[in-house]
């Protein structure tokens, strides 16, 4: 399984259920919490006495992996710290190379009228060139418009937002956060999100940026009163949020 | 200055030597004077920078650093906490050691019996031998 450092699960083996992968993620990051002190988790590895668990990181990204301790430890070693590593690296440069193709397909679709004429005049062109080739008839290809952005979900852990002047009905999460949102929905400003607690209570509500330092706002989501009573959760827990882009 | 200090049942007088805070509180039972004996020799490895044990009446706290000692602790237990949580729920069961490794150090936490122990280590230290150690 392989999982963002806010949460988001990147890919799962299909064994893995939505419980364990939640349940992962959720005391994998109160450890992490906890490991600020030691300067954050490089790896965590639970041994057994027949199997063992390990969570690498991968830059921004964490590789579980259970294993049994009758595997060869240099195969899993390779697999844990070189090729999944690897291939990943290979899948985020790869991710930005379609919008590129995407584009230069764009272009011939654009180029095709040019091409027609020499269909409807056939003969002449044999007359001309008669060791050419007949060139195909271009099949008409349907137009088709690019997928819209595929909606992030981040994990936040919750804090509870108080005082005279807080807004009942809204949240506060990492401005930098907010910012990756707007750039990815072509700078439409994302005013509302939609939370779901982690046992599935949902709710939907404005946003804003958390005024306090960078440091402190990373990874917090700061939540008032009333919406924590909808959602059912509390301080220290952990929540999805998706932006709702009107 | 190395700090013994004791509550309940342990009593020793503070001693001044290096930079060490060594606190222990509680009764302790056969098991985790034995523990107590192996972490004592663990903790003069190189590289070794203490260690926490504890059971369910008893604990020493023995660390280089006397202004980390309630977040390695507050760590500690949270790792246990958390790796039990995670084992259970991919079935990874017998645990016999948990090894989280930060940026500059790595924390080896384990049970024996009733008694928890976590060393905390630089990353260059051998924890394998450790294990061995404590699992004796």
């Amino acid at each position: 399984m392989i999982f963002r450092n806010n949460g988001q699960t990147v890919a799962n083996t299909e064994a893995t259920t939505e419980d364990q992968t939640k349940k992962l993620i959720l005391n994998f990051g109160n450890i992490a919490l906890q490991a600020e002190t030691i300067g954050g988790i490089e790896n965590l590895t639970i041994q057994a006495v027949d199997s063992q668990l390990s969570i690498n990181a991968m830059n921004n990204l964490y590789l579980a992996t259970v294993s049994s301790r009758a595997a060869n430890p240099e195969i899993v070693k390779s697999l844990t710290y070189v090729l999944v590593p690897t291939v990943v690296r290979l899948i985020d440069q790869l991710a930005s190379v379609p919008s590129e193709n995407q584009t230069s397909q764009t272009v011939q679709i654009e180029e095709e009228p040019a091409e027609e004429n020499p269909v409807e005049e056939p003969a002449q062109i044999v007359e001309e060139k008669p060791q050419a080739e007949p060139e195909p008839i271009p099949e008409p290809q349907p137009q088709f418009e690019p997928l819209p952005p595929k909606t992030p979900i981040y994990q936040f852990m919750v804090e509870k937002l108080t005082g005279m002047l807080v807004q009942a009905d809204t949240v506060r999460i990492d401005g930098e956060v907010i910012a990756k949102w707007t750039e990815l929905y072509d700078g439409k400003e994302i005013k509302i999100v939609n939370i779901e607690a982690l046992d599935g209570k949902k709710t939907t509500c404005k946003l804003k940026a958390i005024k306090e330092s960078k440091s402190n706002a990373k990874g917090v989501i700061q939540i008032p009163e009333r919406i924590l009573q909808t959602l059912q959760t509390e301080k220290g827990k952990l929540v999805m949020v998706k932006p709702v882009v009107e | 200055m190395k700090q013994k200090t004791t509550i309940a049942t342990i009593s020793e007088p503070p001693e001044n030597t290096e930079s060490v805070a060594v606190i222990s509180v509680g009764a302790e039972n056969a098991e985790f004077a034995n523990l107590t004996a192996s972490l004592t020799e663990i903790r003069k490895l190189k590289g070794v920078l203490g260690y926490i044990l504890r059971s369910n009446n008893s604990a020493i706290i023995d660390l280089n650093e006397q202004d980390k000692i309630i977040e390695y602790a507050i760590l500690s237990s949270q790792i246990a906490e958390s790796s039990l949580e995670i084992a259970k729920q991919f079935s990874v069961t017998d645990i016999e050691s948990v090894l989280v490794e930060g940026k500059s150090v790595k924390v080896l936490c384990m049970s024996v019996g009733e008694n928890r122990i976590s060393v905390f280590m630089e990353k260059t230290a051998t924890h394998a031998w450790i294990i061995k150690r404590i699992l004796l």
